[in-house]
């Protein structure tokens, strides 16, 4: 599938502000099932200066600084992308998850231990009390871990409301896991916990999904938002994603950003700003739009 | 056995531990023989006023610490003790081998884990300690250091076993304190015992300095002036230490607000000057130097710091993410690691450790349990090490199933009893455990040990945890050379500055310096007001106050803001009895007070130690002094009078101290724009009220207060109002005028650009200037002294924006976070 992909952000700011650096972590990774076509970004007022690099995880930071007087910030990042994600392997062929964790647990699988960081606790993810309790029905004995994932997926979805008024960027898990609802970056801590704290391997994922219009509707342009879900570390069959907030198994419609242990490694964009005074505001759009297949 | 002398006859030495001072027969061991004869020698008063001249030269080098009291900072004088301790060459051989190995084995740990991570891929270093630890920086790994830019600074903690064996008990790898400390203490104690000290052959710590000073150099390419001290700020703990140690490296001391990063480099910056900076000696823990990549809940720090070290333009030392290494479970492991990266053995052992994450090592625990002392693997000052013989049975119950709960988030380590040492108590000396620090500095050819340190002596004969925070005391360590060190008396105090000391930039120094000269100013004028209200008060018959006073009694209201005061309707009731409403002027500690005043201006002046002299620091000292106590009528009236006096000598010494341009013109900004200010408020106040105190008749008054010479020829031909406000705002014979002092702001802001460039602000003032110089007092005034228009609340009011200019344009701006959350979808 084809799309191509607009992210704006514009920042109003009650003051002048004389100086701004930020991290921007919009600009789509590489990944084996993802060809980016066109990769651009542009940022006004023109920084002075900007560079990019890769960052611990793999994606890509684009670090920028404006040093001029400006009211207002607009950031456009465009993509042109193909996505092209073979299907996973069935369910019930995958290995039995405590092998995997045994895998990740044993100190004599050199790759295996180089996964550690995604097992442990993270500054977003902690292990809060009831979490086992909210894995264990799906994680019985010998199961196969792709088969246990996807039923705690579709227990997530069914049994947590989605609720953008709920949480906050600063809710931790527990409270998640009490509340019962949240949005997809919730969802997606609540599950990697869940994982973790059965000796899983799980990551947080970043990106974007395209939403189709209700039956009848035109598609609306700028509606899209950005999105995020889980990859766990499934043994031989390596990392696959499993999107807790839709229940499904992300495919050609989802594209990604960037990864990490949680948020924390992935923000979007993230700055220290002088000036700009107490009430600045923030409009944020999101087009996921797709294209014809490219004739070849 | 010789006797020790009176001064030691109470020393009784624990016999559960190694004593520095005696050996197991209880004599003295030999090296010590020459500082306690020679001290036994000493007289007792001797004795008392070497450790007051050793008080008096820590207070005068500033060498202070801060203990958090209830949220509260305290700046406390540095406890440090007489007694040296004493240690002989070839012990301390065995130290210095052993440290420099550890340096270089935690170096290579940090690049390991940084770049590699083969430890943890080979089983060597458990993941959870390094991924599970606060001190991995994920964002650091992308900084690709070399291998030799990977420690710069290190400093260890060590303990002594009963068998006189040393161990280390702690690793320092962030930013080592105590550096700063051990030169001042040697400073000290080779001034106060001058002739033992000389006798004693005392190997120097000053080479290692200049070690620490060449490496620096060498990380900055050689660009002397690029290398800067990064303090947290003035509440930091250290913070005295931190100013004395840039002092003697000759560094400037800067925080995060003065510098900017900008073109993906550092820079230190100030109006429209600026520097580069290149080399960092951080005094900062790792998460707080880049607000923008690493700790996202605090604002301190360099926004675009980390991007800059990307960039190669700046080095931090130690560089970010080391504090991975100040991990205590790390210890468990270093023998095998030692091995696998360095291919030795480790030299020097560290405290038994036990990472109750491996499940032999956690049988081992419960098995010595009440051996232990327990803490977490995370850096945290607030959940410090638990000592299980120490707790409660209860206690201890719930100590273990914590660990029981999360075993991998426990260190346990063996309670060694630390070595005594000689610690002197009033006129006898006693015995403490103590436990030493000493620091390595990455230089040419390896790591290099400076020959010394710092004893810490816990504050009980049974302490195990030993920090200033916990009322414990420092020692100098004299390490006896076994021959002499005759080049050590030649070595300068001081090494030369590599900054040229013509300009202080920083922001923060500007800040300090603008409100030295704006609480000076406001000071004066308050006190002034102050002393005339007691005078006449004092002078008057009996009876209620005149007309003329009381308007300067509500004049004192508007200036130090303190209302009610005796303005409005409750003020009125005060006007008639205003004793207790003047005392409560001068003493309180509210924002516009005299006292508030004086003590924000010796707060300014604290960390100006470098620019001011000491001089200034006593008659600050006299001036805080003078309105310590709170007393009635004629003890306030005295208090101001030498407020006064001491506020002018302190402006005297100001002006002889300070040569230095840009550091004088803003402490003299400071002043130009509170006179300014005072001077319109204090017209206003006596124009706004009607009757026989207005303009005219308050002349003399008012030029009694602003100190405008009274041979001004009164101006016949116009009204006496006019007259007033022609002397005290237009004059050019008037050095108080405002018209003078926004001549002088004028002067001052331009002196402070650099060639060929403008301050708007200056050329605001010009424009203003014009203005007033068509201002007719004639047409402002009416025959009563009422003012007939807005020009002086207008004119009040563009003051302090220009106060705001001032300050956004030289002054540390505040950062503010931005964020984009993730959309919902």
């Amino acid at each position: 599938m084809r799309y191509r992909l607009r992210h704006y952000t514009h920042y109003n700011y009650a003051e002048a502000v004389d100086q701004a650096h930020n991290q921007v972590r919009m600009m789509l990774r590489d990944v084996p099932y993802q060809r980016c076509i066109e990769r651009g970004i542009r940022v006004r007022p023109g920084p002075r200066y900007a560079k990019m690099h890769i960052d611990y995880f793999g994606n890509r930071v684009l670090y920028f600084e404006i040093d001029r007087e400006h009211r207002d910030a607009r950031i456009f990042a465009t993509h042109i992308v193909e996505v092209n994600r073979p299907p996973g392997p069935p369910p019930e062929q995958t290995a039995a998850w405590e092998h995997v964790a045994a895998r990740l647990h044993g100190l004599d699988d050199e790759q295996a231990r180089s996964l550690q960081m995604y097992r442990l606790p993270s500054q977003l993810v902690s292990m809060p009390e009831g979490i086992a309790e909210l894995s264990q029905p799906h994680f019985s004995t010998g199961r196969p871990i792709l088969e246990a994932v996807q039923a705690l997926s579709k227990s997530i979805f069914e049994n947590f409301k989605f609720n953008p008024k709920a949480t906050t960027i600063a809710t931790p898990v527990a409270d998640v896991l009490k509340q019962r609802q949240g949005v997809c970056q919730d969802f997606a801590h609540l599950m990697i916990a869940a994982l973790r704290q059965r000796g899983l391997a799980a990551r947080y994922v970043s990106g974007y999904i395209e939403t189709l219009p209700p039956p009848g509707k035109p598609r609306l342009v700028g509606a899209d938002a950005s999105h995020a879900w889980v990859s766990v570390w499934c043994g031989d069959d390596g990392w696959l994603d499993i999107d807790p907030t839709n229940n499904l198994t992300p495919g050609e419609n989802h594209i990604t950003t960037a990864w990490g242990r949680d948020y924390d490694d992935v923000i979007p964009l993230n700055g220290v700003i002088f000036g700009g005074g107490d009430e600045s505001s923030l409009t944020v759009r999101v087009d996921v739009e797709r294209l014809p297949p490219a004739a070849s | 056995m010789p006797p020790l002398g009176p001064l030691f006859d109470r020393y009784t030495r624990a016999s559960s531990r190694f004593d520095e001072l005696t050996g197991d027969d209880g004599q003295l061991r030999p090296h010590w023989q020459y500082l306690a004869s020679a001290l036994a020698e000493l007289e007792r008063s001797d004795l008392a006023e070497r450790q007051n001249e050793m008080r008096r030269l820590l207070f005068e080098n500033g060498i202070s610490y801060n203990i958090y009291d209830k949220d509260k900072v305290r700046t406390r004088a540095w406890p440090m003790d007489l007694l040296p301790l004493v240690m002989t060459s070839r012990e301390w051989r065995e130290i210095e081998v052993g440290v420099a190995q550890r340096a270089e084995l935690m170096r290579h740990i940090m690049h390991d884990i940084y770049g590699e991570q083969m430890l943890i891929r080979h089983g060597l270093l458990p993941a959870q300690l390094v991924f599970g630890h606060r001190g991995f920086l994920a964002p650091c790994t992308s900084t690709a250091l070399p291998l030799d830019q990977q420690l710069i600074l290190y400093g260890a903690d060590l303990g002594r076993d009963p068998q006189g064996n040393i161990w280390v008990t702690g690793d320092r790898t962030q930013a080592p304190s105590g550096i700063g400390y051990a030169l001042a203490a040697r400073t000290v104690s080779s001034r106060v015992l001058p002739s033992i000290f000389r006798e004693s052959n005392v190997h120097p710590v000053l080479p290692f300095l200049r070690d620490v000073r060449s490496r620096l150099i060498q990380l900055a390419e050689d660009e002397l002036d690029h290398i800067a001290l990064l303090t947290p700020g003035p509440a930091n703990e250290a913070h005295a230490e931190h100013a004395y140690l840039a002092r003697q490296l000759g560094l400037p001391l800067v925080e995060g607000s003065d510098l900017q990063v900008t073109g993906g480099a550092c820079y230190l910056v100030n109006g429209d000057q600026r520097k580069p900076i290149s080399v960092l000696l951080r005094r900062l823990d790792d998460d707080y130097c880049d607000p923008l990549e690493l700790n996202r809940h605090s604002l301190l720090g360099v926004p675009g710091g980390l991007q800059a070290v990307r960039n190669r333009t700046l080095s931090f030392a130690n560089p970010l993410g080391s504090g991975i290494l100040e991990n205590p479970a790390l210890m468990a492991f270093l023998p095998a690691i030692c091995h696998f990266l360095l291919g030795e053995e480790l030299k020097l052992p560290s405290q038994g450790t036990w990472w109750c994450g491996r499940p032999s090592d956690f049988d081992y625990v419960q098995a010595h349990w009440e051996d232990m002392v327990i803490r977490t693997f995370q850096p945290n000052r607030k959940n410090p090490a638990l000592a299980v013989c120490r707790l409660s049975e209860n206690a201890k119950r719930g100590l273990l199933d914590r660990i029981r709960a999360r075993p991998e988030h426990y260190v346990a380590q063996s309670i060694n009893a630390h070595a005594s040492v000689p610690l002197l108590a009033g006129h006898e000396v006693v015995s403490h455990p103590a436990e030493l620090r000493t620091f390595a500095v990455n230089a040419k050819g390896g790591f290099r040990v400076m020959t010394g340190g710092l004893a810490r002596v816990g504050s009980s004969p049974d302490s195990w945890r030993f920090s200033s925070q916990l009322g414990g005391v420092s020692k100098d360590i004299w390490v006896l050379a076994s021959e002499p060190q005759r080049y050590a008396q030649t070595l300068p105090q001081f090494l030369p500055r590599l900054h040229s000391g013509a300009t202080n930039l920083q922001p923060h120094i500007f800040e300090k310096l603008l409100w030295l000269g704006r609480y000076t100013a406001r000071a004066e004028l308050l006190a002034r007001m102050l002393r005339m209200s007691f005078e006449r008060l004092a002078d008057a018959p009996p009876q209620a106050p005149d007309a003329l006073t009381h308007n300067l009694l509500k004049a004192i209201t508007w200036q130090s803001t303190l209302y009610p005061g005796f303005v409005g309707p409750l003020g009125a009731a005060q006007l008639d009895d205003p004793v207790p409403e003047l005392l409560r002027v001068t003493y309180t500690d509210l924002p516009g007070g005299l006292r508030h005043d004086i003590t924000a201006l010796a707060g300014s002046a604290d960390i100006l130690r470098d620019i001011l002299g000491q001089q200034i620091f006593r008659t600050l000292t006299q001036l805080e002094m003078a309105l310590q106590f709170p007393g009635d009528f004629s003890t306030a009236r005295a208090a101001v009078d030498t407020t006064l006096t001491q506020l002018n000598s302190l402006q005297g010494l100001l002006w002889r101290t300070l040569t230095e341009d840009r550091s004088r013109s803003m402490i003299e900004v400071g002043l130009s724009l509170e006179q300014a200010l005072g001077m319109v408020r204090l017209v206003r106040s006596f124009s706004t009220e009607s009757g026989p105190a207005a303009l005219a008749n308050a002349g003399s008054l008012l030029f009694e207060l602003t100190n405008t010479p009274s041979a001004l020829t009164p101006d016949v031909t116009t009204s006496p109002h006019a007259s007033v406000l022609r002397n005290l705002l237009l004059s050019d014979a008037n050095a108080q005028s405002l018209r003078y002092q926004l001549m002088m702001l004028e002067r001052l802001l331009r002196s402070l650009q650099s060639p060929g460039h403008t301050d708007p602000l200056a050329s605001e003032i010009t424009t203003r200037l014009t203005q007033l110089a068509t201002w007719e007092p004639e047409q402002r005034v009416d025959p009563d002294g009422h003012l007939l228009d807005d020009s002086l609340v207008e004119l009040d009011r563009w003051l302090r924006e220009l106060a705001q200019g001032i300050e956004q344009r030289y002054l540390p701006r505040r950062p503010m976070r931005q964020t984009q959350l993730v959309e919902v979808a």
